[in-house]
C-alpha cells in the first residue's frame, strides 16, 4: 500500500478515523435533538480559537478547543434560557464567533497556507502533536460517551420523563455539550471549520433512514462516517483534492443514494 | 397513618398574568385512585407539574412522600406517562424494548444486565406489549404506543403513577384495555393513580377520589357514593349526551 510509505497519510488516517466515528457518534444525538446546526457554531467557534492562536502565538489546536468548548457552555446557556428559540444561540455564537474569527485574521495578516488548511482541511497538515492530542481527547469523549449513552438517549427521547426518572438533565446536557465541542475541535484538522458539521449531521441522517434500533443506528452512522472518510482521504491523495470537501460529498452521496432507494 | 402521595398546601400559581391555580390544597394519599378533571385550559397539567417538581409554584408547600419537592430524589417511587402519544419525535430509531428499559435509566442504577432484561419482559408483559418489542416506536398505534409509556413507567415498579389525559386519541377499544390495566394496577398491586382525564365516566367508575380543577380551585369529592357523574359533569360545566 504506497499511500501507506507517507507518515502523514497514516497521521492523516488516524485522525480521520477518529473524528469519523466520535463526529458520527455525537451526531445520531445531536439530530435527535433538532440541534443539527450546532456543529456549525461550534465549528466557526473554533476557527475563532484558531485566529486567536495565529494571532497571539500559541498552537491553533488549543485555540480551536478552548474557544469551541466555551461556545458550547454559552449555547447550552442560551437554549436553556431560551427553550422554545434554541437556535437563536446558535446564530449568536456563529455570527459572534465568526466576526471574532475575521477581526483576528485581518488584524495578524494570518490569511495563509495554514489557515486554508483549518478552513478545508488537509492530509499534510496533522502533526505528530496533533495525533497526541487527538487520541487523549478522542479517548475521553468515548469513554465518556459510552458512560453517559443511556441518560443521553432518555433525554432525547423525552427530557421531562428523563428528568422525573432521576437524570440530572442539565449536567448531562452541560457535559454533552462539552463532548460535542471537543469533537469539533478534533474534526477540523481533518474535514476543516467549514465543513465539519456536515461530518455530524450526514452520518446520523443516513443511520434515522435504515437504522431498526438505537444500537444499530450508531453503528450506522459510524459505519458510513468512517467509510466516507477513508475513501474521502484515498481520493484526495490520488486527485490532489480538499479532504474535507471529498469526504462530505461522499457522504452526501450515500445519504442521496439511501433516500433513493428507500423512496422505491 | 401513611404519609400522603402527594401533599399541596397553598399552592398558587401564574404564567406571568392572572393565577391560573390559586391556594389549591389536597393531598393524594397511598393506594388512591385520583382523577383530576377539568375543562381545557383548567391548568391540570401545570398542576400535575406543580406536583411532580417540573413546575415550581409562586407560593405554597409541595411535598411528595413527605418530602418537600424540591429535595425530593426517590425517584423510584415515581413514574410518568406524559400528555404526547402523539408529540413525540416518530421517526425516533428505537426499538419499543429500549424505550421501555429507558425507564431504569436513572434509577439509581440499581439494576444491571439480566435484571434490567427481566424488569423490562414484566413490564412488557403487564401491559401486554410483548410481541411489539423489536418494532420502532414510530410503527405503533397511538394506543399502542400509550402501553409502552405505560410499560416504561412501570418497570421501576414505581409506588405512584402520574399520567397526563393517557387515552387521547386511541380508540375507545383501547381506552377501556388501557384503564382495565390501570384498576388492576391500583386494586392488584396497590398503586397509587393520579391521572389527567376528561373521561367523567371513567372517573366516577374507577376512581375513589376526583379533584375537579376549575377557575384555579381543585374541588376535591372523596365520598365516591354521593358522587353522579351528572353532578361532576354540573359543577365543571360539561354536558353529558344520554
Amino acid at each position: 500500500m504506497e499511500i501507506f510509505q507517507y507518515s502523514f497519510m497514516v497521521r492523516a488516517f488516524a485522525a480521520g478515523i477518529a473524528s469519523a466515528v466520535l463526529a458520527s457518534t455525537i451526531g445520531v444525538f445531536v439530530v435527535l435533538r433538532r440541534m443539527s446546526m450546532v456543529g456549525d457554531s461550534l465549528s466557526h467557534a473554533s476557527l475563532a480559537g484558531i485566529a486567536a492562536g495565529m494571532f497571539f502565538g500559541f498552537y491553533p489546536f488549543y485555540g480551536a478547543v478552548a474557544f469551541s468548548v466555551l461556545a458550547a457552555l454559552l449555547v447550552e446557556m442560551v437554549r436553556v434560557t431560551f427553550k422554545r428559540y434554541a437556535e437563536v444561540a446558535l446564530a449568536v455564537v456563529m455570527s459572534a464567533s465568526m466576526g471574532a474569527a475575521v477581526v483576528m485574521i485581518s488584524l495578524g495578516r494570518s490569511f495563509n497556507a495554514d489557515l486554508f488548511s483549518y478552513l478545508f482541511g488537509s492530509l499534510m497538515a496533522v502533526t505528530e502533536e496533533d495525533i497526541k492530542l487527538i487520541i487523549i481527547l478522542g479517548f475521553f469523549v468515548m469513554a465518556a460517551l459510552y458512560l453517559l449513552r443511556r441518560q443521553l438517549f432518555s433525554i432525547a427521547f423525552d427530557e421531562e420523563t428523563a428528568r422525573l426518572s432521576g437524570i440530572p438533565v442539565n449536567t448531562v446536557n452541560v457535559l454533552f455539550s462539552i463532548l460535542t465541542a471537543l469533537t469539533v475541535a478534533i474534526s477540523v484538522r481533518i474535514v476543516g471549520t467549514l465543513l465539519v458539521s456536515a461530518l455530524i449531521v450526514i452520518p446520523a441522517a443516513v443511520s434515522l433512514q435504515l437504522a431498526r434500533s438505537f444500537n444499530s443506528a450508531i453503528f450506522v452512522s459510524n459505519v458510513v462516517a468512517a467509510f466516507s472518510v477513508i475513501t474521502g482521504l484515498y481520493l484526495s491523495f490520488y486527485f490532489d483534492l480538499a479532504p474535507g470537501g471529498t469526504i462530505v460529498l461522499i457522504a452526501s452521496a450515500v445519504l442521496f443514494v439511501v433516500l433513493l432507494v428507500k423512496r422505491r | 397513618m401513611d404519609i400522603p402521595v402527594v401533599e399541596l398546601k397553598d399552592v398558587s400559581f401564574s404564567y406571568g398574568g392572572p393565577r391560573v391555580l390559586e391556594k389549591v390544597n389536597m393531598k393524594v394519599e397511598k393506594g388512591d385512585f385520583f382523577a383530576l378533571i377539568g375543562p381545557n385550559g383548567a391548568a391540570k397539567t401545570t398542576l400535575m407539574k406543580i406536583m411532580l417538581g417540573l413546575v415550581v409554584p409562586d407560593e405554597g408547600e409541595v411535598k411528595l412522600f413527605g418530602k418537600n419537592v424540591r429535595s425530593f430524589r426517590q425517584w423510584q417511587k415515581i413514574a410518568y406517562v406524559p400528555q404526547h402519544g402523539g408529540q413525540i419525535n416518530l421517526s425516533f430509531p428505537a426499538t419499543v424494548r429500549e424505550i421501555v428499559a429507558s425507564g431504569l435509566f436513572g434509577k439509581a442504577g440499581s439494576l444491571k444486565g439480566k435484571s434490567v432484561d427481566e424488569a423490562v419482559r414484566k413490564a412488557m408483559a403487564t401491559v401486554g406489549i410483548e410481541p411489539l418489542a423489536a418494532r420502532l416506536i414510530g410503527e405503533l398505534s397511538e394506543g399502542q404506543r400509550q402501553k409502552v409509556f405505560l410499560a416504561r413507567s412501570l418497570v421501576g415498579n414505581p409506588e405512584a403513577l402520574f399520567l397526563d389525559e393517557p387515552t387521547t386519541g386511541i380508540d375507545s377499544e383501547s381506552q377501556e384495555e388501557f384503564y382495565g390495566l390501570l384498576e388492576n394496577l391500583n386494586k392488584g398491586r396497590g398503586l397509587t393513580v393520579v391521572m389527567i382525564t376528561h373521561d367523567i365516566g371513567m372517573a366516577c367508575g374507577m376512581a375513589n377520589k376526583i379533584g375537579c380543577v376549575s377557575s384555579g380551585k381543585v374541588d376535591v369529592h372523596e365520598n365516591m357514593k354521593d358522587v353522579t357523574e351528572d353532578h361532576i359533569a354540573e359543577i365543571m360545566g360539561y354536558s353529558i349526551k344520554k
